[in-house]
């Protein structure tokens, strides 16, 4: 038995156990509490920002109808300024929108075909092949710089593409992600569909005969989303008599006009600048038209229109044959809309964003 | 060398008294500090939390404003926001600071206290017309007036 053991042992070294054991309790503590700030607060904010960004992203994207602004002026129609004539210059686009027009409420089918790829009644965003400096400046362009996104659009009819190839793409583009937001909208799209023309009843000029074709600046979309203009003649008017064979000999391209209905300036199409197909087959001018059933169809693709510089700015884009033997109806002009028919879409377009 | 080895004698009873209080204080002193930093450090991230969440319902209704904003007139939105987060005001402003470094501008949204500060995109629509203006969260209002060619946050 010890007395005053407090006061009189001199034995007062500290025990290196205990000097181990209140270091692992203090080590294992501080590391404890220091874990447990991120347990209790886990989230970095990041993930709780994906669903709203991509909701203002896509709302935009189909509520707005986008914007650029350079030296030269600005205005909603971007798509003939994204990559125009091939120059890669994507930085005068300064919003990507979709909506044709506000007093429409539609979307515009040549500003999603310009930037997105149509893979057959349907479109996605990126794909593979977009370019780092296309894909940066969409990225900005569409409110989403910072983020990952993949973009589809979708008709709602479900029989009008391949549903199971959309689904698959988008399984591989967004894949098994954590944070992962979505978002949907539905929109219209009005699409369209260019008719034959009647040979039969072709305007342009008279004397001699050159029929003359125009498609209005409001349908100048159908360029951008069929890539160029693709248009039909059949149930030719072929003058009788002993003159030349009949034939289209020459394609010319312009946007103005004299009063002759000819077109000024003219630009003369070569071979190699268009297709021009006889009943179904490729051919090259002169293309002879014996029968008044022969099929003529002619493509025109973007790359030879956009030799017409400020086509899109201008009010009409015209097509004129130089033709032998060929009749024209009346004086004037065949506009694509008197052939034409709108075909309406339902659309669901959905933004993933990570 | 027994007696470095065997001598349980140490120091004096008052300095086994000062060690031992010496080594709880720091002991306290740790958990102290250590239980500060995480209070602190909690805090700071639930405020830059609700800053996100507070910023992107501001983005989400400027970008709303200018979209109904009707050609000819102005659109005037009242928008309920918190005025203390974490017991401590904010202030909201449209800033060139933009750490996305995607060329935009950004909605930036600084703690008054805890100098958290939170940025939220505005997805592009500062393309689309000039957006200008700042707030403080003390009425728990914010306003965002929009015509067709500015829009302007102001406090409510």
């Amino acid at each position: 038995m010890r007395t005053f053991y407090l006061l009189r042992d001199e034995k007062a070294n500290i025990s290196m156990d205990f000097l181990t054991a209140v270091a692992v309790i203090i080590i294992a503590f501080v590391f404890a509490v220091s874990v447990l700030s991120s347990i209790i607060t886990p989230y970095s904010g990041y993930s709780k920002e994906l669903y709203p960004t991509a909701d203002r992203a896509v709302t935009l994207l189909v509520e707005d109808e986008g914007y650029w602004e350079s030296d030269d002026g600005e205005g909603t129609d971007w798509e003939f300024k994204w990559n125009y004539s091939g120059n890669y210059d994507y930085s005068n686009v300064t919003k990507i929108g979709f909506l044709d027009s506000k007093e429409t409420n539609t979307l515009d089918p040549g500003k999603i075909s310009t930037i997105m790829e149509d893979q057959g009644s349907w479109w996605e965003y990126p794909v593979p092949s977009s370019s780092n400096p296309e894909l940066d400046n969409a990225s900005r362009a569409m409110g989403l710089g910072r983020y990952n996104f993949y973009i589809q659009i979708r008709p709602l009819n479900e029989s009008k593409y391949n549903v199971s190839a959309a689904n698959q793409r988008a399984t591989e583009m967004v894949g098994d992600r954590g944070d992962v937001a979505s978002v949907v909208r539905y929109s219209r799209m009005n699409l369209l569909d260019l008719g034959d023309f009647d040979g039969a009843n072709l305007f342009g000029h008279q004397g001699p005969f050159k029929p003359l074709f125009g498609l209005d600046n409001d349908n100048f979309s159908y360029i951008l989303s069929n890539g160029g203009l693709e248009f039909i003649v059949t149930n030719w008017s072929i003058i009788p008599g002993p003159g030349p064979s009949p034939e289209i000999s020459d394609i010319s391209i312009g946007i103005g006009l004299n009063p002759e209905h000819e077109i000024t300036p003219t630009y003369n199409l070569q071979n190699n600048e268009f297709e021009i197909y006889k009943n179904g087959n490729l051919t090259t001018l002169k293309v002879p038209v014996l029968d008044k059933n022969d099929t003529i169809k002619i493509f025109i693709p973007i790359d030879s229109i956009n030799k017409i510089e400020n086509w899109e700015s201008a009010d009409f884009f015209y097509i004129m044959l130089d033709v032998r033997s060929l009749d024209v109806s009346q004086f004037g002009t065949t506009l694509f809309s008197s052939t034409s028919k709108i075909e309406r879409y339902s659309l669901k377009t959905t933004v993933w964003v990570w | 060398m027994r007696v470095l080895l065997n001598d349980e004698d140490g120091q004096a009873i008052p300095v086994e008294y000062i060690l031992i209080f010496t080594i709880s204080m720091i002991f306290l002193g740790l958990m102290t500090l250590t239980f500060n930093s995480v209070v602190d450090s909690s805090s700071r991230q639930a405020i830059y939390i609700e800053l996100t969440d507070t910023g992107n319902l501001i983005s989400s209704a400027i970008t709303n404003s200018y979209l109904t904003t009707p050609v000819d007139g102005a659109n005037s939105i009242s928008l309920d926001v918190p005025a203390e987060i974490a017991g401590t005001g904010y202030f909201v402003e449209i800033s060139d600071d933009d750490p996305f470094k995607v060329g935009n501008r950004v909605l930036k949204l600084t703690s008054m206290q805890k100098s958290v500060t939170a940025y939220v995109p505005l997805n592009s629509v500062d393309a689309l017309i000039e957006i200008n203006g700042s707030a403080s969260s003390a009425s728990g209002k914010i306003l965002i007036v929009s015509n067709t060619s500015e829009i302007t946050i102001s406090q409510g």
